[in-house]
């Protein structure tokens, strides 16, 4: 097949695939609805401290992702907006906003599938872990009195052509298991810490350089925010966002999505139901 | 008149019926090969609806075109949120309108690989054109028109010819 032919073909395809759209239909239409991204309203003056606020899980070796603090010296990194399909996160945990009936490795394949667009992620549930597992030991293991309810799994999800792993961190709920963290093996879940007055920073993991990072997070009235930044990990500014008008114990779900410069998600981390500690 | 005219007419100043005319076809094309036929369409018909809205601000624009595109690609991603593939469903007809494996082979490709794939082969935009039309930059496009026509290659099992 010439080059040629496979553009005749693919312009038959496309003009075969979809009906050409009528000037008529078009102004005849009603108005088309926002397309811009939910900001939160919170901008609330009272002075909060917070203590530090590490929701998620480190799993084996901090190193990679940035957690020094910023110079001031090097450059700012622009946001952007959203890079990818947006993903609706759970209130009381990361993903999906209801429970759907899944097993734990087969929620992690679904999760895979509609938030980073995985074609074919296959998964295999490895562990089940009692909360100080999650909360303290690095290297999870297997355990055997787990409570039929609050039971937390492991599983791992691979994409065949995506070098990084994510791991899922599932918990049994009435309704069926939900995930409340993911993440790389060597780091599931996510690192949020205060950021001026009434500000918010977000660490992202140095995936690699030139990666995307997509920030969804989900605030405690129920709106969204989207922002991303393209890292560089020579740079330290690359590797958080900050969201000055948002505090730390307003955000209650965070997910992260890495994106190559070909539009492909290549890992995430993020956690769900974010716990917080303040003194005001 | 053709696309690559059409694009390269884009600064002068139009009316909304003849730009309609010229970037309907391009930003279907487009919206299709990044979402899908039936998300591509609709996603495509609200962004025109938008560009009709607001004509006056969308005129004024170096690039109405890639604008409405842009528009589209926003709507398309809510649209899609539920979507777990991209549908290139061929029309039900015997025999198929289009080389059967180029669907299938398609989807294979990443969405801004599909879509630099479509507007420079199907429509036979310039690389430069069609990096305008998308906001990247000409080496970026063909560097993505490149390894989508050798996914293609490889998923149909054809030789692809120059």
């Amino acid at each position: 097949m010439r080059l040629e032919q496979l553009g005749r073909e693919l312009a038959t395809m496309f003009d075969r695939g979809t009906r050409p759209i009528s000037l008529a239909e078009v102004q005849g239409q009603q108005p088309t609805a926002s397309s811009r991204t939910r900001r939160s309203p919170l901008l609330l003056g009272a002075a909060v401290f917070v203590v530090v606020v590490v929701a998620g899980v480190a799993l084996g070796e901090l190193n990679r992702p940035d957690v020094s603090a910023p110079s001031s010296t090097e450059p700012d990194v622009p946001l952007g907006g959203p890079v990818l399909p947006p993903a609706e996160l759970g209130f009381d945990h990361l993903w999906p906003t209801d429970p759907v009936g899944l097993m734990p490795a087969e929620l992690g394949e679904v999760f895979a599938a509609e938030t980073l667009r995985w074609a074919s992620p296959a998964a295999s549930e490895f562990a089940v872990l009692d909360q100080g597992d999650v909360e303290t030991d690095g290297t999870p293991h297997a355990g055997t009195a787990a409570p039929p309810l609050d039971e937390m799994s492991r599983a791992r999800v691979h994409q065949p052509g995506v070098e990084e792993l994510v791991d899922v961190i599932t918990r049994r709920t009435e309704d069926g298991y939900v995930i409340t963290d993911v993440g790389p093996p060597w780091f599931v879940g996510v690192q949020i810490f205060p950021s001026g007055p009434g500000g918010t920073r977000i660490h992202l993991l140095r995936i690699g350089d030139d990666v995307t990072g997509e920030v969804t997070a989900l605030l405690r009235d129920g709106t969204y925010i989207v922002v991303s930044k393209t890292i560089s990990v020579g740079i330290v500014d690359s590797t958080f966002v900050d969201l000055p008008d948002v505090r730390p114990e307003d955000v209650r779900s965070v997910l992260i999505r890495y994106v190559d410069a070909e539009g492909n998600v290549i890992a995430a981390n993020g956690a769900g139901a974010l716990s917080v500690s303040s003194d005001e | 008149m053709t696309e690559r005219q059409a694009s390269e007419d884009r600064i002068e100043p139009v009316g909304f019926e003849e730009f309609f005319a010229r970037s309907e076809r391009p930003v279907r094309f487009a919206l299709s090969a990044r979402f899908g036929f039936e998300v591509g369409r609709e996603a495509t018909a609200e962004a025109m609806t938008y560009a009709w809205e607001h004509w006056d601000r969308v005129a004024a624009m170096e690039n109405p075109a890639g604008y409405v595109y842009r528009v589209g690609e926003r709507l398309g991603r809510r649209m899609s949120r539920r979507l777990r593939a991209i549908d290139f469903t061929p029309p039900q007809v015997d025999p198929p309108p289009f080389e059967p494996g180029l669907a299938p082979a398609l989807v294979e490709l990443s969405s801004r690989q599909r879509t630099c794939v479509v507007l420079v082969h199907a429509l036979g935009w310039t690389h430069k054109e069609t990096a305008a039309f998308l906001g990247l930059s000409p080496s970026s496009v063909q560097k993505h028109v490149e390894r989508g026509v050798e996914k293609l290659r490889q998923a149909m099992g054809v030789d692809l010819e120059t």
